[in-house]
Formats: structure tokens, C-alpha cells, sequence
């Protein structure tokens, strides 16, 4: 209450019980503040910390952009590393040894990629939930009873911490946590704050585990268990035929002595009737799959699209050795790649990209030698059916006519607050985990799980000093199996696929079905011989490419070593280009990336519109329109194309026409019907060529036996009324980069952090095939020119930074969705970045160990 | 001293505090006026006000070295609210807090008299 007196105003205390009512209400509204600033809700943050505008969230924008010099104290340090961060915000290490050369990487990966870090980790760990709550459980669970930690820790219990590779990962390893200890609040990553979490402190094996998520990546397999249920519907022969072990056209790896495609197209036997005992076994495994796969390898044909070649001296324009390599993965933000250099003067100075939480350059070059990698997709994981003692609980399983204990493994998956979600009991064999299905319970064997030496592998890469030197690093390579391509300065090339692939015995000499585990005859018997493996070492030809097709021609070795493998389109395309090009150049090598042919279309376009011609009168007006687009098209997927939108479709409605029988439905009726993946285009244009086989037969016409012809005219003609339903008539409405898109998502698929609807020139087939969802795609891309000075040009979608508020976070989508390629600086000392080439400066000193 | 100076300096006060000890430091310090400024009726008011000009001076030095507007959109669209949205609940925070800390804690200073 105030009062003026004399003059001077003067205040005096009111009755505090006048002001009750507005106390407690203040009281009231002051405790629930208190409550949602400093309480999780949901499984988001807590409300104070993160609107806080000095330590939540606001502060990440004060760290979108690298400050022009940073010094900090690194404990550990053997002497002083200066990083310097060029133009593209690419780090070059330059470091007096190996080890502060990777500790000085681990520092910069974790300010950069920290969050991308950890959640790669816990998918492994299958700690998801941890730091994202119940949603995860079901990851977590499956991360759990693959037992991917679980083989990658003993991956890491093998190395030798001592060997150069072993140190490399414990410095690698301080690195990250000495980032982590000197975090200031704007430091930590956006994701970070959303979540209301704190990061992990890192530990070395967990690059260890980033090995086994690329395995699971890369070598998953699971088809026996789709096949399984394909047999059961159509018969074992038909079957065989439409999930070959050998590709029906072959351009393989390593080369055949052939100067074309071969096409060994042969009859496909006809569905047999299905078998419901069989089915019902099968849809039981088909069910059990979700437990062992949740993010199966994207086996199918529009996600596999890496690429490498490489081209002799004597067939480039410049007489120089020339490499190529864009490896497809699932497309992320920030990506699965992080560009860096490492230089210790006389030992290493290696350039190229490294998964975050890995200190190793997998795809690169140095001064003397580049390399890329594409996936080998050899099989490598094998399913036994196993005898146990109890079908609900099993303790023992029998082997050899003997009862053997089962190894018994309990993953407890725990929530944010710490409490356990679910508890799983994960049996094992000697083989490996095991799942149940209905009352069958099935092991795996996968090399992905046995011990591995493949960080050392990646460390003598970076160091080698031509291609057989790379090769030979190579030798010990074990997972996942990978094409390796390599071309040196001496003006050699060279191809492997290098990893382990099973010896079969006799008595199960093929990994494509359900093995017998009651012996252990069926066991693996070692590993193939390096001298077996597909490889070739500066070819007549003057050129090498691998494109995930089958690497060795059957007539050459005929022995098993993968099944149901990706049609060779790309194969076919580039090896086309590269023959007709005695003049390569390293910009031809860059369009060839992106080059919007298909080996394919003309096959199938050719059989569409020979169809159309052959109908009898009166031919429906839409379906001549249709074949003449159709038939006046180039063939190529580019952005202003309007006939590729037709083509598309017409296949699409081709294959799941032709394929109805696959159509199968659960035997016992629990299950609702789906379709398997149907079988990849190279077997629909094997069956092209018998123009009379049932498989053409519409199933849903049971008066009507349809043959080739009218099944592709029935495609067509719905295919193009149904572009005309959803676009309108033929025109700009049906341009092929309203169609086709790059859609990459956020590591939490939070839209606003995703970049999405990137229109590609690409399509099926082409060398930089897309497809489906668009969520795989060219991961990197590069160009090598090994001359006297190392030339390299590169990219990847997004950029270098993982914190969304800096333009290095997706600054290289519009290249990347272009087909260009930055310069990629290569500087043999750190005076020659500077001016407008650098960026920002890093400067570590050694410090004190906490 | 006049009105705009005290809130300005308490407004200082909450800068300070946040700094040291991030959001809760807002309460404390409202908590402290609201028991120091007891005798005047509009010590609440000041303190809400201070804090609001705190905290949107801390934002402005944010933005000075940073895009906070795109990471308004992004936390906006994250959490389906407009970015508008995410700036009226950064500054309504210290306000509301720093206003009923005061309160309670005023209330309570006289009541102990």
C-alpha cells in the first residue's frame, strides 16, 4: 500500500492476507513451471534446460559455423596437431604420428558427427531405447537377438590392442571423449537437446560395432527363408530358376575373355502345384525373419547400385591410371560419410571418406594408390534346422547324435529411466544364434559374427603404396565381402572380391536353403583360398568394373559362392561406355556416374512395343498411343523425360502380372496374403524368350490362358490409363523428375532435419539406379587420376556437419542431385591451405591426461 | 534510481544467473527481489519484465553469432508449433517465472515480519 505524505511517496508492506488468493495461484503456477522445466515429458526434454538460452537448445545456432581459430588441449598428445579445414570444410590432419593423428580425428568426428556417433552404436548395442524411449524396443530387440554387439566384441577381445591398428582405435577413442569432456553447452548436438540427453562416453570397440552394423548392412542375408516359402508355392525347380545361383546374363567382375553380355537364358519349368505342408513351415519362418532382421540388407534391385571401375593408361586421354567409385547405401542426414585427410610426415597421408566412429579412410586414395569398394553380396550367412531338447525351452540341441548344451545369452533392453522394457533369452548353437519357428528352431551361421581383423586391414590401405600393396592389405579382409578396385600410379589396375566366403561341404554344398543341423558334416570347412577368390590384375581389356553382379562367370568356376544375384544393367552400361571410349578422361568418368541410360530398356521396350504391333485388329487407341511414346523414346531416365514415367509403370505392372503365382497366402490361415519380392527383371527377360510359358498366365482368369504377348499389352495399356488417371494426358504433368526422387531422412526421421522430394536422373537400371521410396542412393562419389600429381574429384549428399544449423549440413545436395563433383584439395603441407581455400584452423597442444 | 534502471539491472542479474546456472538461476534471483524489493507492491512485476528483457537479450546475442530463425522453424516444425510460437515460449518462461517467484517469495518475506 502507498501513501503520499509531505510530499515523499512511501510504500508499506500490504496485509499479506489480502494478497492470498494471488499467492497461491503464483505458488501454483510457479510449481508447475518448475515441474515442466525440469521433468522429461514423454520422451522429450525437460522444458527449462532446453529453452534456456545459454545452455539448451538456442545456443547449437551460435555453433553452426567453425570459429576461424581454435586451440585446445588434447591429453594423450605425443607432440602438437594442427587441423586445417579447407574450403568444403574437409579436415586435414597434420600430425608427427599415427596415434595423435587419430586421436586428433576422433576429437573432430565427435564436434562434427557426435549424435550420428552414438545412435550407430546403440543400433548395434541395441540401446536405442536407452536414449529414445519404448519406441526403440522393437530395434533394440532385434539388434539383441542378432547379436551384433555381441560379435563385435569379440571381434575387438581378438585384436591386439598393441598392433598399430589397435592403438589406432584407442586414440581414436580418447579423441572423442576428450571432445566430449570440453563440450560447452552449445556444443552439444541439436538431437541432443531435443531428446533430453547427455552423450555416451565412447568406448574403442564400439568401432568395433560400427563394423558389425555395416555387416548387417552388407551381408545380411535372409532369402533361404523367402525362398523357403517360394519353393512351398511353386515347386524347388521353378524356384531354383527364379532365385538363381547363376545369373542368367553374365558380365561378371572379373572378366570372361567375352567382349559382350552373354545371355544364357534358359527355360523357366513351370509353377508346380503348392505344396501346403511345406507352406506352412515356411510362412512360420517367414514370420520368424522380423526377429532376426529389422533392418534387413536393402536386397532389392532399385537399393543395390554401387559402382567402381577403373581404366588403364593406355585407354585414358591423359595416359594416366583412372579410378572411379560410388558406393549406394541408405541415404541419411547427415550421411553415412565423413571426408578427412591424415598426414604424418613419411608414414600415412591418406584422403577419403570414413564412417564417423571409425578411424579408418574405407574409400580413398594417398600418393600413390586409390581405391573403392562395392558389395560382393556373396552368401555368407547360412540358416541349419537344429533338434533341441524342448521345443519351449530349449537347453540342449543334438549334433553327431549327441545332446550339446546351448549357449544361453539374457538381453535385457532398458528404457530412459533405466528400466527394463523386456527380457530376451537368445540361444545359441555352435553355429551361432538361433530363432524359433513355430515349433522349429533354425541357427545362423554368419561371418558378420566370427572375430575380425578389418580395422588393421583399412589402417595398412591407407599406407599402401601401389596396387598390390592395396590388394595385399587386403588379404586378411574377412567382412563384409567387398568388390576392392584399385589403380596405382605406375598405371596398374586391379580388382578382388576379397572378404570370407565359406567352404561347403560336400554333403550342403549350397547356402540357399534350410541346412540339416543334426550333423556336423553340414558345417563350413574353412574359407575359400585368396587365389580362388574373383579378381583380375591389369586386364587386355585396359579396364575393371564391379556393380554388385555375380563377380565370377559359372563356365570359369562354376562353384557356389551366392545366389539370386542383382541383374548386371550397370555392369552392362558402363562396360559399354568404357569399350567404346579409348580416351577417357576424368570428366567422362563423372558423367558415367550419373549417366541416365538403361541396358535395360531396350529389351523391354522392345518387347512392349513388338507386342502391340502383333495384337490382332481392332488395337485399342491408348495402347498404340502407349507404344508409340514408348517406342520414340531415347531410353534414358533424364529430368524433362516423359516416356521413362510410362516405362516405369509398365514394368512394374508387367512384373507383379507375371509373378501372380507368387501370390501366396499362409497355409494355416493365421497370416493375411502378401507377395514375395518377386524375382529381379533379368529373370523377366529370361522369360521373354518363351513367349508360351505358364508363368504368363494370368491367375485371376480362369477361362483365359494368356501368353507372353497379352500380358505385356495388358501392362502396358493399364500402365499408361493409369498415368493418364493420376497425371493427366502425356505431357509436362509425366516429366520423369516429378517422379523419381532422393528422399533422405533424418537419423530420427524428423522432416524438418531431412532433406526430401530431390529429383534424380536416374531410374532402373541406369548406373545410378533409383527407386521405390528413394531413401537409397549414391552414398559417395569419387574420381581418381593417378598421374604425377593425384588428381581427385568427390561428393556426398549432405555435407560435412551434423548440426542442421550449418550450412555444412546439406550444402553438397545440389551437386550431388546434379552429377557434379567438387575438386578435392590434396595439400602436402598445411601453408598450402590458406586464404580463401581455408576455412578455419584447429590447433591441438598436448595436455594433461584428466 | 528510476524504474527502467532497476529493471535493467535486475534484468543484468538474470543474465548472470543464467549464465551460472542456467534456467533455474531465474527463479532464485526473482526469489531474491521478490524478499529485497518486499515493500513495493510492483517488485513481481519488475522481476517478470527482467526477466523477459534477460532472456531476450541473451537470444539477440544468440543470433548475433548464430541462424537462431532457422532453428526456430526446425524446433517449430519438430514440435508442430509455428517459429513465432518458439520465441513467445523462450521469453514467456523467465517471465511467468521470475513474475511468480517473486510473488511467493515477497508473500512469504512478509509473512515472517
Amino acid at each position: 500500500m502507498s501513501q503520499a505524505k509531505g510530499g515523499q511517496r512511501t510504500t508499506t508492506a500490504p496485509r499479506p492476507r489480502r494478497n492470498l488468493p494471488t499467492t497461491v495461484l503464483a505458488a501454483f503456477v510457479l510449481a508447475a513451471l518448475l515441474y515442466v522445466g525440469s521433468v522429461p515429458i514423454r520422451d522429450g526434454p525437460p522444458f527449462g534446460k532446453f529453452l534456456d538460452p545459454v545452455h539448451g537448445v538456442w545456443a547449437v545456432a551460435t555453433r553452426a559455423d567453425l570459429p576461424a581459430r581454435e586451440a585446445h588441449a588434447l591429453a594423450g598428445l605425443g607432440a602438437g596437431v594442427e587441423v586445417r579445414y579447407d574450403d568444403r570444410a574437409v579436415p586435414h590432419v597434420f600430425a608427427t604420428n599415427f596415434d595423435d593423428a587419430y586421436r586428433a580425428l576422433g576429437w573432430v568426428h565427435a564436434r562434427d558427427r557426435l549424435f550420428q556417433m552414438e545412435m550407430q552404436t546403440r543400433a548395434v548395442a541395441g540401446t536405442l531405447s536407452e536414449i529414445l524411449g519404448k519406441r526403440a524396443l522393437g530395434l533394440d530387440q532385434q539388434a539383441r537377438a542378432l547379436g551384433l554387439a555381441w560379435g563385435a566384441e569379440h571381434t575387438y577381445g581378438a585384436s591386439d590392442p598393441a598392433s598399430r591398428g589397435g592403438r589406432a582405435v584407442v586414440a581414436y577413442a580418447q579423441g572423442v571423449n576428450a571432445y566430449i569432456d570440453a563440450m560447452a553447452g552449445g556444443d552439444l548436438p541439436l538431437e541432443y537437446h531435443l531428446l533430453g540427453a547427455r552423450p555416451m562416453r565412447w568406448e574403442p570397440k564400439y568401432s568395433a560395432y560400427l563394423l558389425s552394423r555395416m555387416g548387417l548392412t552388407l551381408a545380411y542375408s535372409d532369402g533361404e527363408l523367402r525362398r523357403a516359402q517360394a519353393e512351398a508355392l511353386v515347386g524347388r525347380a521353378a524356384a531354383d530358376a527364379l532365385f538363381p545361383e547363376n545369373a542368367p546374363i553374365q558380365e561378371p567382375i572379373q572378366p570372361n575373355g567375352e567382349h559382350a553380355p552373354r545371355f544364357d537364358f534358359g527355360k523357366i519349368p513351370a509353377p508346380a502345384p503348392t505344396d501346403s505342408a511345406k507352406l506352412a513351415v515356411a510362412t512360420d519362418l517367414g514370420r520368424a525373419r522380423s526377429l532376426f532382421g529389422g533392418t534387413p540388407r536393402a536386397d532389392d534391385e532399385v537399393s543395390v547400385g554401387s559402382n567402381n571401375w577403373a581404366v588403364s593408361p593406355k585407354r585414358t586421354a591423359a595416359g594416366h591410371a583412372l579410378l572411379a567409385g560410388d558406393p549406394h547405401l541408405a541415404l541419411s542426414m547427415p550421411s553415412i560419410w565423413y571426408e578427412s585427410h591424415l598426414v604424418v610426415p613419411d608414414s600415412l597421408d591418406v584422403y577419403g571418406v570414413a564412417l564417423p566412429g571409425s578411424p579408418f579412410i574405407a574409400i580413398g586414395f594417398n600418393r600413390d594408390v586409390a581405391w573403392s569398394l562395392t558389395n560382393t553380396g556373396a552368401d555368407v550367412a547360412d540358416y541349419y534346422a537344429e533338434t533341441v531338447d524342448d521345443v519351449a525351452r530349449p537347453a540342449r540341441y543334438k549334433l553327431d547324435g549327441e545332446w550339446k548344451p546351448l549357449l544361453v545369452r539374457i538381453e535385457t533392453v532398458r528404457g530412459r529411466d533405466g528400466a527394463a522394457l523386456a527380457t530376451d533369452t537368445i540361444y545359441h548353437t555352435h553355429r551361432g544364434p538361433m530363432l524359433r519357428a513355430g515349433n522349429q528352431w533354425i541357427s545362423r551361421r554368419w561371418t558378420v559374427l566370427e572375430p575380425q581383423h578389418t580395422v588393421e586391414v583399412f589402417r595398412q590401405a591407407s599406407t599402401a603404396r601401389s596396387s598390390k600393396e592395396l590388394l595385399h592389405a587386403f588379404d586378411a579382409y574377412e567382412v563384409a565381402a567387398q568388390n576392392v578396385i584399385t589403380a596405382d600410379r605406375g598405371g596398374h589396375i586391379a580388382i578382388r572380391s576379397t572378404g570370407h566366403f565359406p567352404l561347403r561341404p560336400k554333403s550342403a554344398p549350397r547356402g540357399n536353403v534350410i541346412i540339416d543341423g543334426s550333423t556336423s558334416a553340414n558345417d563350413w570347412q574353412g574359407w575359400w583360398p585368396l587365389a580362388d577368390y574373383p579378381q583380375a590384375f591389369d586386364p587386355p581389356r585396359g579396364f575393371l568394373s564391379s556393380n554388385n553382379q555375380q563377380p565370377k562367370d559359372p563356365k570359369v568356376d562354376p562353384r557356389y559362392l551366392g545366389w539370386d544375384w542383382p541383374a548386371p544393367w550397370r555392369a552392362m552400361r558402363i562396360n559399354a561406355l568404357l569399350r567404346a571410349d579409348s580416351s577417357v578422361t576424368p570428366d567422362a568418368m563423372r558423367r558415367y556416374q550419373t549417366d541416365p541410360a538403361s541396358e535395360q530398356t531396350a529389351i523391354f521396350v522392345k518387347a512392349f512395343v513388338d507386342a502391340t504391333r502383333a495384337a490382332p485388329a481392332p488395337v485399342a487407341p491408348d495402347l498404340e498411343r502407349a507404344a508409340k511414346i514408348l517406342a520414340d523414346w531415347d531410353g534414358r531416365f533424364t529430368f524433362e523425360n516423359q516416356a521413362a514415367t510410362l516405362y516405369s509403370a509398365a514394368l512394374d505392372q508387367l512384373s507383379g502380372r507375371t509373378w501372380d503365382e507368387l501370390l501366396g497366402g499362409a497355409a494355416d490361415g493365421r497370416g493375411t496374403d502378401r507377395r514375395l519380392p518377386a524375382p529381379n527383371s533379368m529373370v523377366l527377360a529370361e522369360l521373354l524368350k518363351d513367349p508360351g510359358n505358364t508363368w504368363w498366365d494370368d491367375r485371376s482368369t480362369a477361362t483365359v490362358r494368356e501368353d507372353r504377348d497379352a500380358i505385356l499389352r495388358a501392362s502396358l495399356a493399364a500402365a499408361y490409363a493409369n498415368t493418364v488417371r493420376r497425371y493427366g494426358a502425356p505431357g509436362p504433368a509425366w516429366r520423369w523428375d516429378k517422379m523419381r526422387h532422393a528422399n533422405i531422412n533424418h537419423l530420427l526421421r524428423i522432416p524438418a532435419l531431412s532433406r526430401l522430394d530431390i529429383p534424380m536422373q536416374s531410374g532402373p537400371g541406369t548406373l545410378s539406379p533409383s527407386g521405390g521410396d528413394g531413401t537409397h542412393g549414391a552414398s559417395w562419389r569419387m574420381v581418381v587420376e593417378l598421374g604425377p600429381e593425384v588428381r581427385a574429384w568427390g561428393t556426398y549428399p549432405g555435407g560435412q556437419s551434423g548440426n542442421p544449423m550449418s550450412k555444412r549440413y546439406d550444402d553438397r545436395l545440389p551437386k550431388w542431385a546434379g552429377g557434379l563433383l567438387d575438386t578435392l584439395r590434396f595439400p602436402h603441407r598445411p601453408a598450402e591451405l590458406s586464404g580463401r581455400t581455408l576455412s578455419s584452423t584447429l590447433t591441438f597442444t598436448p595436455g594433461r591426461r584428466p | 534510481m528510476t524504474w527502467t534502471i532497476r529493471v535493467l539491472l535486475l534484468a543484468g542479474a538474470f543474465v548472470a544467473a543464467t549464465v551460472a546456472l542456467g534456467w533455474w538461476g531465474v527463479a532464485v534471483v526473482a526469489a531474491c527481489w521478490g524478499v529485497i524489493a518486499r515493500a513495493r507492491r510492483s517488485s513481481a512485476l519488475e522481476a517478470g519484465l527482467a526477466a523477459l528483457v534477460a532472456w531476450a537479450a541473451l537470444l539477440l546475442a544468440d543470433a548475433a553469432r548464430g541462424p537462431i530463425g532457422t532453428l526456430a522453424s526446425i524446433i517449430g516444425a519438430t514440435l508442430q508449433i509455428k517459429p513465432v510460437s518458439v520465441y513467445v515460449v523462450t521469453l514467456a518462461l523467465p517471465a511467468l517465472l521470475a513474475l511468480t517467484a517473486a510473488i511467493v517469495a515477497r508473500s512469504l518475506a512478509l509473512a515472517r515480519r
